[in-house]
């Protein structure tokens, strides 16, 4: 493992390189398959324009991670907490698993979970929200392990498939993620923190 | 079995994550939230990456009192 920031079961997330930047991550992006419930991702991406991303990040009202396999340090998808608002303490979760034979795994669960322990306990972020489309059943199931509450949609906002499609608007506050992780509520004076 | 759309027969210790077409990943969510909904339990997320068999499964679902 390289430079982890957190470390799963089966993953770990840290954050990207200049060789993640130069490898398969912008192949992903173009990809029809990938991107298709991506919601502005239409347009090829390309090394360059991936480079140039790569070189953007540092921005603290982002944090994106790669998420690399911990038994080969393949690097096999990106997980993001984007538009952090560090005075409501809120931020919105993505997770893409780009490398096509490991959606077949329980990595977005494990890169997922990562994720969503970083916003609540080590960013003491409060509320993560997120969308996706209707039809989307992956998602849908995540956001059911991970007890989000759907708080609303858009009617047939996204074209997928050459069909309109509804986006599910989602959230998960901290108490909520504290019921399926109880262990990780640490109170302060019991953690020594 | 209904999830999986398998046999009774097929349950058992072979029965492995990605060994059958329909234990893929959503295949596996599917069956998390059938089985936390029958039997009114919610695994912990470690407990739901670490079920990855049948034999595995049965030993999770013990610590949430549910026995067979």
């Amino acid at each position: 493992m390289y430079n982890p920031y957190m470390i799963g079961k089966n993953v770990y997330l840290r954050h990207p390189t200049e060789e993640d930047a130069l490898g398969r991550w912008h192949e992903w992006f173009s990809d029809e398959e990938t991107c298709k419930y991506i919601g502005d991702r239409f347009w090829p991406n390309s090394k360059e324009a991936q480079l140039d991303f790569w070189k953007s990040l540092k921005d603290r009202s982002r944090l994106v991670l790669s998420i690399v396999t911990i038994e080969d340090d393949k690097h096999i998808g990106v997980a993001s907490l984007s538009s952090i608002n560090w005075v409501h303490r809120y931020a919105e979760l993505t997770t893409v698993i780009g490398e096509k034979e490991y959606r077949k795994g329980v990595y977005a669960i494990d890169a997922c979970s990562m994720v969503l322990k970083i916003a609540f306990i080590r960013l003491n972020l409060r509320i993560v929200k997120g969308s996706r489309a209707k039809s989307n059943k992956a998602a849908e199931y995540i956001d059911r392990l991970f007890n989000y509450t759907v708080v609303g949609e858009y009617k047939n906002l996204m074209c997928i498939d050459g069909k309109y499609d509804d986006v599910v608007l989602v959230m998960l506050d901290k108490e909520s993620w504290l019921k399926r992780n109880p262990e990780d509520n640490l109170v302060p004076n019991e953690s020594g923190i | 079995m209904e999830n999986f759309s398998i046999d009774e027969s097929a349950l058992g210790d072979k029965l492995e994550y990605n060994t059958i077409p329909s234990w893929d990943s959503i295949g596996h969510m599917a069956m998390i939230a059938e089985l936390e909904d029958a039997f009114d339990i919610m695994l912990e997320t470690d407990d739901i990456i670490d079920f990855s068999s049948y034999k595995k499964g049965l030993e999770l679902l013990a610590k949430y009192g549910v026995e067979f």
